[in-house]
């Protein structure tokens, strides 16, 4: 369960108007999210709040019992490789690195898999997004869905818990969504993992089995859990 | 993260920024190899040249002097005799003492043979004795990286041994040992061979011994050991006494002979055999150390033991023979011997060779009864040292002219700048053929003549002699300008020149000091001591302390290169990670801690540190083989020349490889802090 209590959220410099002020949300285990909202309104800050990238906030973010704000550095770390994945607008693969590698790259930081399970893994993450025949490709040399897809196979590879997407299909056309959003909702179905994607395609949105709407660093709607 | 894991990214992040990281190295190499080039060149000069011409371990003293009305006046609280040998042994840090003595006398040298053509040349001759074990170790040592006897390990290997009966059938640079030619050590030829001081009286003979029958010879109560009493067994050397005479003739080993000797009561008939003791009741006055030959591995080639043949006792054949006991020091070497009197007839008669003719000596003279015939030449490896006038003073007659001993040739070493001298100005000016080498002149024999100079009139009350000295190795301890001999040689030859009253007298000691560092300590004493460097010395003691500012410099210049490198290391690093900000942030979203961030950055600087430290040293090493290179072909020869002027000393180039990685590591530390403590939220967001 994902738990934020009162959250409030200021960019340095002090000035400038706080991102977040005295959100609250929950969302239960094996849900499918959806947070809806104009550019501005908060909802990147609220997923790098939920995936422990940001910790410059006030208030309580609980993940799967977790309180981020008593996690060191390591634990985080660890936290991030093993409960959440992320899948980013513009993708975030390593250029220098084949796909199969950018899909096991979470590996280097998890001491824990043999490097049979690895490979494994990796084959599997990418079948499984109908990506494999371009295992040995580089990102430059496919399409924005490949490298969309790439970049789930890298989450699924994670065997995460919570799936935080930022917008994933921003950048792509609408048969290349359809395509992205129907992993995902295979993923939380077969897999039971928690997603959340922000987005600001209320048609997309409306996929989901919840929407939270955020306007101005507050939830308007759908806050609670069902 | 494990350390393959993270060797692995680095390596990854290496391969896609070649252009950072090779920019990034090239000034860690340049100061590595500069830092490596100048260490190895002050290394290479202080230990291939500095430490050759001036030993660190060895240091020369002289008593310090003060300049009285143009006189040097000794004020030193050490006496620079065997009691202050004694006292500086006593030093603190000083493992041996070995003193130094110098000639006192006019001496010349004349040279001949092959390096100075028939006509020969003739010169000031200056010499010095020191202490042969203190050079021994160093000539075996010097003689030993020749490899000459490799070349005797190659001849047993393949039967090519050469069987002999003595040094005479092996060929030249070779002796006969055991029965087979091997290559000469020379080093082991710098002791001292013994030789006959004539003598008709005291005054001519060292400390210790006295004139007994014509020779000087060892007396018993010479060196008397401190903790025994004069032993009752030696006579009083002042009133002679018949009954202490008969006591004494029992032989019997004495505390104050040498090993193996036994004082014995030489018999006489004049008092001028028996040197200033005089002869009582035909018996010396005085005993002197004798050692009888036990079996002819005791005398010399040429010679046997017999037995019972001169007085009951056995004796050398053919040596000199005084109270049934062979005589002078061990082994029975010096004969009576004849100069050009038959001498050159049985060389020219190969019939006559070495007594081959039964019944006949060597000079073709019957056997006489008894068995012993008279020397006719000296044995192999031995010349005839003969005194070359003939006079009287008062009643005492000599006539010694062409009359000599048989003596083995001094062993004497040269300074390796001889070999400069010889090429720069003998070479010239006689229009000589070059020395390759001084190794050229190992074995090469001169005359020395005693007691004759070019600059003084002779000494009028000495007998001028004449003998021949063996170059057997090369020292830069020996004299600059002249020969360093065995110290006995010296002392014996000053006593006969100018009186055997100070031959003890040293001019300096060399110290030998255990540790380099020990250095400065044993100095204070030795200034508390009223004791100086000599110039040796002291000139040594100032090149290294420009050596040492030397390196200093060198250092303080690296360290700058390498500061410098570390700050463009910085700021490629910056640069670096300003670069890749975005993908630091990818890392730490997919799990990378701040640690694993900040490791990978260090990695790569490691990497650069290693590259940096290898590049460098071989470049160093490389530059150094090319100035050595242009160093033998445009630099003439000059003494001491080495090899090569580099010397790469593992720790040195372990420092320099350090220095990279160390400065390679300062640099990149403040970036990949920076990008250790980068908001991985915000990187994300970074386009």
């Amino acid at each position: 369960m994902i738990r934020l209590a009162d959250i409030h959220k200021t960019y340095v410099p002090k000035t400038e108007a706080p991102v977040l002020k005295g959100l609250n949300l929950t969302i239960n285990d094996g849900e499918f999210v959806a947070i809806l909202g104009r550019s501005g309104s908060g909802k990147t800050t609220l997923l790098n709040l939920i995936g422990g990238l940001d910790r410059n906030y006030k208030g309580l973010v609980e993940v799967q019992g977790h309180d981020l704000k008593k996690m060191g550095d390591r634990q985080l770390s660890k936290f991030r490789n093993n409960t959440i994945a992320f899948v980013f607008q513009t993708y975030n693969l390593m250029p220098h690195l084949s796909c199969m590698e950018n899909v096991a790259f979470p590996a280097y930081f998890n001491k824990g898999i043999p490097a049979k399970e690895v490979k494994r893994r990796a084959k599997e993450a990418m079948d499984r997004v109908g990506i494999f025949h371009k295992a040995h490709s580089y990102p430059n040399k496919l399409s924005g869905g490949e490298r969309q897809r790439v970049a789930i196979a890298r989450a699924i590879f994670q065997e995460p818990q919570v799936l935080l997407a930022d917008e994933p299909t921003g950048n792509l056309d609408s048969a290349t969504t359809h395509h992205i959003m129907e992993l995902f909702l295979k993923l939380n179905k077969d897999d039971k993992v928690t997603i959340m994607f922000v987005t600001h395609d209320e048609e997309l949105a409306s996929m989901a089995d919840r929407i939270v709407r955020i306007v101005d660093g507050a939830i308007v709607g759908g806050g609670g859990a069902q | 993260m494990t350390v393959r894991k993270m060797a692995s990214i680095v390596f990854q992040n290496v391969r896609r920024n070649k252009k950072h990281f090779v920019f990034a190295s090239i000034g860690i190499t340049v100061g590595v190899s500069v830092f490596s080039f100048f260490l190895a060149l002050t290394f290479g000069v202080r230990e291939e040249i500095l430490n050759k011409i001036y030993p660190v371990d060895l240091i020369e003293v002289e008593p310090s002097k003060v300049n009285i009305g143009g006189f040097k006046s000794q004020v030193g609280r050490i006496a620079f005799n065997n009691d202050g040998v004694g006292e500086l042994q006593a030093f603190e840090g000083v493992t041996g003492v070995y003193p130094k003595l110098k000639s006192k006398f006019q001496a010349t040298y004349k040279l001949g043979g092959q390096l100075f053509g028939d006509s020969g040349v003739q010169f000031e001759a200056f010499f010095d004795g020191l202490n042969d074990e203190l050079l021994r170790t160093e000539l075996r040592e010097r003689e030993a990286t020749r490899g000459q006897t490799t070349m005797d390990e190659l001849k047993i290997r393949y039967g090519r041994e050469r069987k002999c009966y003595d040094s005479e059938d092996c060929s030249p640079g070779e002796e006969c040992v055991q029965g087979f030619c091997k290559t000469i050590s020379y080093w082991s030829q710098f002791e001292d061979k013994g030789e006959v001081v004539p003598c008709r009286d005291d005054s001519v003979c060292v400390a210790g011994s006295g004139c007994i029958q014509g020779a000087c010879r060892p007396l018993c109560d010479s060196t008397k050991p401190d903790d025994e009493p004069a032993s009752q067994e030696t006579p009083d050397s002042t009133s002679a006494d018949a009954n202490a005479t008969s006591t004494d003739a029992t032989p019997g080993t004495v505390a104050t002979c040498y090993p193996g000797a036994s004082c014995t009561q030489v018999a006489c008939s004049r008092d001028q055999e028996c040197g200033a003791g005089g002869c009582v009741s035909g018996f010396c006055s005085r005993s002197v150390c004798l050692r009888p030959c036990a079996s002819s591995s005791d005398c010399p080639l040429g010679t046997t033991c017999a037995p019972n043949s001169c007085l009951n006792s056995s004796q050398c054949q053919s040596g000199e023979c005084i109270q049934g006991t062979c005589s002078l020091s061990a082994t029975c070497q010096h004969i009576r011997c004849q100069q050009n009197s038959k001498e050159n007839e049985i060389a020219a008669n190969p019939v006559l060779r070495r007594g081959e003719l039964p019944g006949l000596c060597e000079d073709g003279t019957p056997v006489p009864e008894g068995g012993s015939c008279p020397p006719a030449r000296c044995p192999y490896g031995t010349y005839c040292s003969v005194s070359r006038f003939f006079g009287s003073v008062g009643e005492f007659r000599w006539d010694r002219r062409g009359e000599g001993y048989c003596e083995r040739p001094i062993p004497a070493i040269l300074n390796p700048m001889v070999l400069e001298v010889f090429n720069l100005v003998l070479g010239s000016t006689l229009e000589q053929a070059q020395l390759g080498s001084v190794e050229t002149l190992l074995g090469y024999e001169g005359s020395v003549s005693y007691g004759t100079s070019f600059y003084k009139e002779q000494v009028r009350d000495r007998v001028p002699a004449e003998k021949r000295i063996v170059v057997v190795g090369f020292s830069n301890k020996a004299l600059e300008a002249g020969v360093t001999m065995p110290i006995d040689y010296v002392k014996r030859a000053n006593a006969r020149f100018k009186g055997g009253e100070a031959t003890d007298d040293y001019d300096s000691i060399i110290l030998q000091i255990a540790n380099a560092e020990d250095l400065p300590d044993v100095m204070v004493k030795m200034e508390k001591a009223n004791i100086e460097l000599s110039r040796r010395s002291a000139e040594a003691d100032k090149f290294r302390t420009i050596l040492q500012v030397a390196i200093a410099i060198f250092m303080i210049m690296a360290s700058i290169i390498l500061g410098i490198a570390a700050i463009n290391i910085s700021h490629t690093f910056l640069m670096v990670i300003f670069e890749r900000r975005r993908e630091i942030g990818i890392l730490r979203a997919l799990g990378a801690t701040k640690m694993d961030v900040r490791g990978m950055f260090l990695g790569e600087s490691v990497l650069i540190g290693v590259t940096g430290g290898l590049l460098g040293n071989s470049i160093a090493v490389g530059m150094s083989l090319v100035a050595d290179m242009l160093a033998n072909r445009y630099l003439s020869d000059f003494p001491f020349e080495p090899e090569s002027f580099f010397f790469f000393r593992p720790d040195a180039m372990a420092l320099s490889f350090g220095f990279a990685v160390f400065f390679s590591l300062l640099g990149a530390f403040f970036p990949a802090n920076r990008a250790a403590s980068m908001d991985p939220a915000e990187t994300l967001t970074a386009s």
